[in-house]
């Protein structure tokens, strides 16, 4: 009768276990504390927003109000959304655990959505968010670094960066600056006056109609189609950059290479004067005229210099022993 | 009555032809007189000042060994100022060429000074990626190249622009991966 006494215990004890376990785990579950707050904005302010993990979508309004919506983070430790002048910070605190870059940070980060009026400046950084922004027209700074980022519609001068994560962009105009160590980077339709893509490991494809455009990698790809160029600045240590560009009259290419490939290519009748540089032992191909490469007696360098047309543009490359290719579509 | 006055018209006209054509006979003898008496002045001539032709005289008589004499004096000047010219630029080729390795020395000794203190003030810094390391080491080997070809050009601009490039994306690299900004949140 004892021992039957002692089972029921144990079977007891170890039934209160499990429900405690359960209230727990549920009690953690409802952590993540719901957010519904607004302030007034000036229309044309400024909206900082700074948190660690999870998810972001800001979006611009007509409203001159900021609005965020969503659940917290279950590490959240302080929320904070204020005002100061024209001025609106939304700041998401953690408790400080094993580092908080780290891709294997435990536990679910924020879900959140923030409407901003339309005009505003927007600055966003979060270590491991991923985040979406769209239709905010008064210019936009934002950094991530494990998270992927993904802009659409936006105006002003815009700067997208991540480190690992990689970045869209979509109806881009003005000033666009994107940059990534070892993220991808693609882009389309970038309109406006200027744009700097810049990547260390990563890829970047961009389609656009910038007039000023520069573009550097250290070992990834460039690929860029351009509509109308009138500067154009690229570089490359070992990756490779591939352009295919209408190039405006009056226009100026520069391009330089350490051990990668450049390949420039142009309208059919463009008419520039190319200027073309090998230092070290590297490859030149001219697929434009019959214009052979020049090689001195001695040592390991080789030129190419042609002109087309009326010359208005200059095209000048140089690697030290990687490939450049010009030709024309 | 017309035939009267018609009559009388006529006669008024050949009085006036009459009178016109003494004026200009008249005025024609006066002028030929002026003519006359102008032609019978002797003509004022300007008076040399001095006897050209001695000059000319001991231009041609003087000894042709002056001339000679003047020609090597320019020959030896010609020669002076070719000789300035050829020092003169070969030093400048030496010059320009010790500036351009004098750079790259210049370049490289600054970027490791700037390039250390970084990384020393990083030190103990979380890292944000991986591989960065490896990616320095990249670059390193991607300026070796660079100044490599460097020393067979050393004055190439665009070498130079090179070097310089890769330099600041190591930078920009350090900087990057360890971003101070990500630490104060």
């Amino acid at each position: 009768m004892k021992m039957f006494d002692k089972q029921i215990a144990t079977r007891c004890v170890v039934l209160v276990g499990l429900l405690m376990s359960t209230a727990m785990l549920c009690t953690t579950a409802q952590a993540r504390d719901t957010v519904d707050k607004v302030l007034d904005a000036d229309p044309s302010g400024f909206v900082e927003i700074k948190h660690v993990s999870g998810e972001a979508k800001i979006v611009g309004w007509d409203k001159a109000q900021v609005k965020i919506e969503g659940l917290l983070g279950e590490r959240t430790e302080k929320f904070t959304f204020e005002r100061d002048g024209k001025s609106i910070l939304i700041e998401i605190e953690v408790k400080n655990s094993k580092g908080w870059w780290s891709k294997n940070d435990s536990g679910k980060g924020d879900d959140l959505k923030i409407y901003v009026p339309k005009g505003s400046r927007v600055g966003y950084n979060a270590p491991n968010a991923q985040v979406r922004i769209e239709g905010v027209y008064g210019g936009t700074d934002i950094e991530v670094v494990n998270g992927s980022l993904r802009a659409k519609d936006l105006r002003g001068r815009i700067r997208l960066s991540s480190v690992n994560g990689d970045i869209r962009g979509t109806d881009l105009a003005g000033e666009v600056a994107l940059d990534s160590v070892n993220g991808d980077i693609k882009a389309n339709q970038i309109e406006g006056e200027e744009i700097v893509a810049n990547t260390v490991n990563g890829e970047i494809e961009v389609t656009s109609t910038a007039s000023e455009v520069k573009a550097e990698t250290v070992n990834g790809d460039i690929e860029f189609m351009l509509e109308r160029v009138e500067e154009l600045n690229t570089n490359t240590v070992n990756g490779s950059i591939n352009m295919r560009m209408n190039l405006a009259e009056g226009g100026k290419v520069r391009a330089s290479s350490v051990g990668g490939s450049i390949s420039l290519e142009f309208q059919e009748n463009v008419q520039a004067r190319f200027n073309i540089e090998s230092h070290a032992g590297g490859s030149i191909k001219n697929r434009i005229t019959e214009q052979k490469v020049k090689k001195p007696k001695y040592g390991p360098s080789s030129s190419l210099d042609f002109t087309t047309g009326n010359a208005n543009a200059t095209v000048d490359a140089s690697t030290v022993n990687g490939s450049i290719e010009v030709s024309t579509r | 009555m017309s035939d009267v006055n018609n009559s009388s018209n006529e006669q008024q006209t050949d009085t006036t032809k009459a009178m016109i054509t003494d004026l200009n006979q008249q005025h024609t003898a006066k002028y030929n007189d002026k003519i006359t008496e102008l032609c019978a002045q002797p003509p004022a001539e300007k008076q040399v000042q001095r006897d050209l032709y001695k000059g000319i005289e001991f231009a041609i008589n003087s000894p042709k060994t002056s001339i000679t004499r003047s020609k090597s004096i320019i020959y030896g000047l010609a020669a002076s100022v070719c000789l300035v010219a050829i020092v003169g630029y070969l030093s400048y080729q030496t010059g320009a060429e010790n500036t351009g390795q004098q750079l790259v020395q210049q370049l490289s000794t600054e970027h490791a000074q700037q390039k250390q203190s970084l990384l020393a003030s990083y030190a103990g810094t979380a890292e944000m990626t991986q591989n960065w390391q490896q990616q320095l080491s990249e670059l390193d080997d991607a300026a070796a190249a660079i100044k490599q070809a460097l020393e067979n050009d050393p004055n190439n601009i665009a070498l130079l622009k090179m070097l310089k490039r890769v330099h600041e994306q190591q930078i920009a690299l350090i900087e990057r991966v360890h971003a101070p900004a990500w630490q104060q949140i």
